[in-house]
């Protein structure tokens, strides 16, 4: 019994990973998503828009806030805070929406799962393109602000590269986080009732977003004169205030020690998610082998 | 080439394939027949590694199906009933994705899908710049079967393939399937069309709930039902009883 030309040898049990099958994969998952859900929703006439459009509105919609933002004067806690939240939001919804078709495909099955592909490498593709997919977004987001930033008071010149860094946390550990609540969510409703709450959670999160921008600014103004350093403690809950902090403590500020808190929060909570939403990916793509 | 042994599969309380025996030796072209629920789609799935048997073994091309699925699914092509794709990506992108998971290299892979195009009347740009969501369903099963075929695989197993398609491509393929049993492929075709299944198959195995209920060739079947055509042949096997006359009674009440 022959396999086809240049196959790996079947009895090679420790290639997990397949190089090629891998790349193939990640080309796949990566037009699927710049041909998704996301662009769908900004359709005109029913033709769904390009990545480029998509890139382009979230490109403006940073640099409208950034200058918002620029607008009023503030550390660069309060800055980033507010900037990682605006990421942290609308490239999570994004993502909410795109990871339906990429994770969990309801052709997957009959497209995929009769081909000679190890679930590692599987999973490997899904994730790496969840990230992939993540960071144009929020690259596209903070492209303007990640420069603007540079006005906010006690910034250091290195404050873009620091909020590369720390904007690329973000983005890992919101795919982690979406993979995570889709794994937990999927458990207790079937995928056209999640479909449903994903949806109304947009809506309701996007109210929500705009109408925090309204009020924050405002609160701001009224208790601390433009800062969220004082209240740093109350914010611990807020995964974008861990990122903030890490920008704070390397280019900002912040004192060493509560932005080192921020940090041990993200290590301790943010990489734990990671994990369990991985380990919880991989259970399931095992069990189809 | 495909050796079942008690095979069964159990969804919680419900049986879909009950202590099935098998054996289909290489270059044989086997059709697999059974009523809607039957099995047939289970055991195929079961055979091409995407479902785990709950009980029994099953070997295909010398492999366990349980203990080596990757091995198996290197040597077999299949084509599911749904006739799923990634309707975002071209039937290019799609096909070009396929043969890179069977590691064919591009410049191969690339005369391949141009040869099948060729067969399937589909030409080269309407494969590179239409995505399969503008499909016609018939279309979209001729980029099912090719990608199934793509890799070029020893057994073959075909779930309704002529789901969607017209008469020449209907033709077309019979002929293909025909050809590629003459070749020395293993095929088992699972359709609904009995008339292409005695037409085109030297063997005919009839699975009604769960389990095997005939197996032999056409000839054989009608000889041991005492029937004159495999179509009567299996309304024996699998119908429940009277459904011709309880057919005309639902007519009558219906026109009254």
């Amino acid at each position: 019994m022959r396999a086809p030309q240049g196959m790996k040898n079947p009895t090679d049990q420790t290639a997990t990973i397949d190089r090629r099958q891998l790349w193939a994969l990640l080309k796949c998952y990566f037009r699927l998503s710049t041909r998704g859900r996301v662009t769908q929703s900004m359709s005109r006439g029913g033709k769904p828009r390009s990545l480029y459009f998509v890139l382009g509105m979230y490109v403006f919609v940073g640099l409208m806030n950034g200058l918002m933002l620029l607008g009023i004067e503030m550390d660069v806690f309060t800055y980033t805070v507010l900037l990682h939240s605006m990421t942290f939001f609308v490239v999570g919804m994004a993502v909410t929406a795109e990871s339906g078709d990429i994770l969990f495909n309801a052709n997957e099955s009959d497209v995929l799962v009769h081909r000679p592909i190890h679930p590692r490498t599987l999973l490997l593709a899904k994730s790496l393109n969840l990230i992939a997919f993540t960071l144009v977004l929020a690259g596209a987001l903070n492209l303007f602000p990640t420069f603007f930033g540079l006005a906010a008071r006690g910034a250091r010149v290195w404050f873009p590269l620091v909020h590369v860094i720390s904007m690329t946390m973000l983005c890992i550990f919101c795919a982690a986080a979406v993979v995570c609540t889709y794994g937990l969510v999927i458990k207790f409703l079937d995928r056209e009732k999640f479909d449903n709450f994903a949806a109304w959670s947009q809506v309701g999160m996007a109210i929500l977003f705009i109408g925090g921008y309204q009020v924050v600014p405002r609160l701001l103004q009224r208790f601390a004169g433009l800062t969220l350093e004082p209240y740093a403690r109350y914010l611990f809950p807020l995964p974008p205030a861990w990122f903030a902090g890490i920008d704070s403590l390397v280019a900002g500020e912040l004192p060493v020690a509560a932005g080192c808190l921020w940090f041990g929060i993200y290590r301790g909570t943010g990489l734990h998610s990671d994990w369990q939403a991985g380990a919880e990916l991989r259970r399931g793509v095992d069990q189809t082998e | 080439m495909i050796k079942i042994r008690h095979l069964s599969k159990e969804f919680g309380q419900q049986v879909a394939v009950r202590e099935i025996d098998l054996d289909i030796p290489a270059g044989q072209l086997v059709g697999l027949l059974g009523p809607n629920g039957a099995g047939k789609s289970t055991t195929l799935k079961i055979l091409t590694g995407m479902l785990m048997p709950t009980s029994g073994t099953a070997e295909v091309g010398g492999f366990d199906v349980v203990k080596d699925p990757l091995s198996v699914k290197r040597i077999v092509g299949y084509v599911p009933e749904t006739g799923a794709v990634f309707e975002t990506l071209t039937a290019w992108e799609y096909l070009q994705l396929v043969a890179a998971l069977y590691h064919i290299p591009e410049s191969e892979a690339t005369a391949r899908i141009e040869r099948f195009g060729q067969f399937f009347d589909l030409t080269t740009d309407t494969l590179r710049e239409k995505q399969l969501s503008a499909y016609s369903k018939g279309m979209r099963q001729k980029v099912v079967i090719t990608a199934a075929l793509l890799h070029n695989p020893d057994i073959v197993f075909f779930d309704e393939p002529l789901n969607g398609l017209d008469a020449n491509a209907a033709l077309s393929l019979k002929t293909l399937i025909t050809s590629l049993a003459h070749e020395g492929k293993t095929i088992v075709y699972c359709s609904h069309i009995l008339d292409v299944v005695e037409r085109i198959c030297e063997r005919v195995v009839i699975i009604h709930e769960g389990s095997i209920v005939a197996d032999g060739t056409v000839e054989q079947l009608m000889e041991q039902t005492g029937r004159q055509s495999l179509e009567h042949v299996f309304n024996k096997l699998t119908a429940t009883e009277n459904l011709l006359a309880r057919a005309e009674e639902f007519a009558r009440v219906l026109t009254r």
